[in-house]
């Protein structure tokens, strides 16, 4: 999947030869990056009227973040042309959104289910929002 | 080895660029080295990030009533105002480096200038928000001060905790800012470079590296926006 990389990066002796031609950057038509910013323009309008007709929580969080994920995927897959380049770069940014995940989930296991096992340091409990409440006037 | 290398080079009928480092065979080779240690450093920077929107989880988990009543102390407007701005200067960053692929100087240059004052236009808009929240006390932690705000004609009592809001609030903006900052001086750079005739369509992994650098800063902003002025 990734050998035009690895190939490249690694040992490039023989594969530079064959691939020297492709060399040659891949040239976007202007149209795609204007209509690319067409669709980012749109979205954000779409955000902030969606924001202004005050949707019931959670779903004015979902669609908010729905909308600006479908942002970014726009500016990564033809702004930053991943769309395009070798799949190994790819992997290395979807890698990334995977350990930022790893990282929300269990951070939330252990502040969510910290009560159960001291109910005084739970997030949500009286006595809880009354330790925070006491650390905030320090 | 040097020689051997050279020979290979010459029998395949390959040129040598003066830009091709010695240590790099091909400049295929030395363009995607480059860009592999930049998405490398990309995928740093969303882990980077990621502690603050993991704090802005949270604290908007504990105080969700804070987060409603504060961000009404934000003007949404400006807020989209700068997201335009930035969505702008993403797209003259990419037309800069197509500009580059189809080795035309002037589309660079004038794009990469483009860029820098969408920048310059952004950090301005910052400014003039920061320094209203400045003047009306509306700061992080024990900076906060409910009575200025109050006198400024802010609501009386934010409920929760405003001030882990504010401190929320300037952290993110603040380092996003900064990360604009630096963007805008390595496209001074990158000016100075394209006006000496640095880059072309076989040599631009430099520009190409910054464009992924800014649109990064943008892709950040596009999360940014929603989260902290248009809470509903």
């Amino acid at each position: 999947m990734f050998e035009k990389l690895r190939n490249i990066v690694l040992k490039s002796g023989s594969t530079a030869q064959a691939g020297h031609h492709g060399s040659e950057p891949h040239v976007l038509p202007l149209k795609t990056y204007f209509a690319v910013f067409g669709a980012l323009l749109l979205l954000t309008i779409l955000t902030v009227v969606v924001s202004v007709i005050g949707l019931p929580q959670p779903t004015a969080i979902i669609v908010a973040m729905v909308v600006a994920a479908i942002k970014a995927t726009l500016v990564v897959l033809w702004f930053m042309h991943l769309k395009y380049d070798d799949r190994f770069y790819s992997l290395i940014f979807i890698i990334s959104i995977l350990f930022l995940a790893l990282f929300f989930i269990f951070t939330s296991l252990d502040v969510f289910t910290r009560g159960q096992v001291n109910p005084e340091e739970s997030s949500f409990s009286q006595d809880g929002l009354l330790l925070r409440q006491e650390f905030m006037k320090k | 080895m040097g020689e051997q290398q050279s020979s290979q080079a010459a029998a395949a009928g390959q040129h040598h660029p003066k830009y091709l480092a010695h240590h790099f065979e091909s400049m295929e080779q030395q363009n995607a080295s480059g860009k592999l240690g930049m998405w490398l450093f990309l995928g740093q920077e969303v882990l980077f990030f990621s502690g603050l929107f993991l704090a802005y989880t949270l604290a908007r988990i504990f105080y969700p009533e804070t987060f409603l009543a504060a961000h009404e102390l934000l003007d949404w407007k400006l807020g989209a105002l700068n997201t335009i701005f930035l969505l702008t200067s993403s797209l003259t960053m990419a037309l800069a480096v197509r500009g580059a692929q189809i080795n035309s100087k002037p589309t660079m240059f004038w794009n990469i200038l483009a860029t820098l004052l969408l920048g310059g236009a952004f950090m301005v808009v910052k400014y003039i928000e920061y320094s209203h929240k400045f003047h009306d006390g509306l700061l992080p932690g024990h900076f906060f001060d409910a009575a200025k705000a109050m006198h400024n004609g802010h609501p009386a009592n934010i409920p929760g905790a405003p001030a882990i809001f504010f401190a929320i609030y300037f952290t993110m903006t603040g380092t996003h800012g900064l990360h604009v900052l630096i963007g805008m001086l390595l496209m001074l750079w990158l000016l100075v470079r394209i006006n000496r005739g640095d880059f072309n369509s076989e040599n631009h992994v430099f520009l190409e590296n910054v464009g992924l650098y800014w649109h990064i800063v943008d892709l950040i902003w596009i999360f940014l926006f929603p989260l902290l002025y248009l809470v509903r």
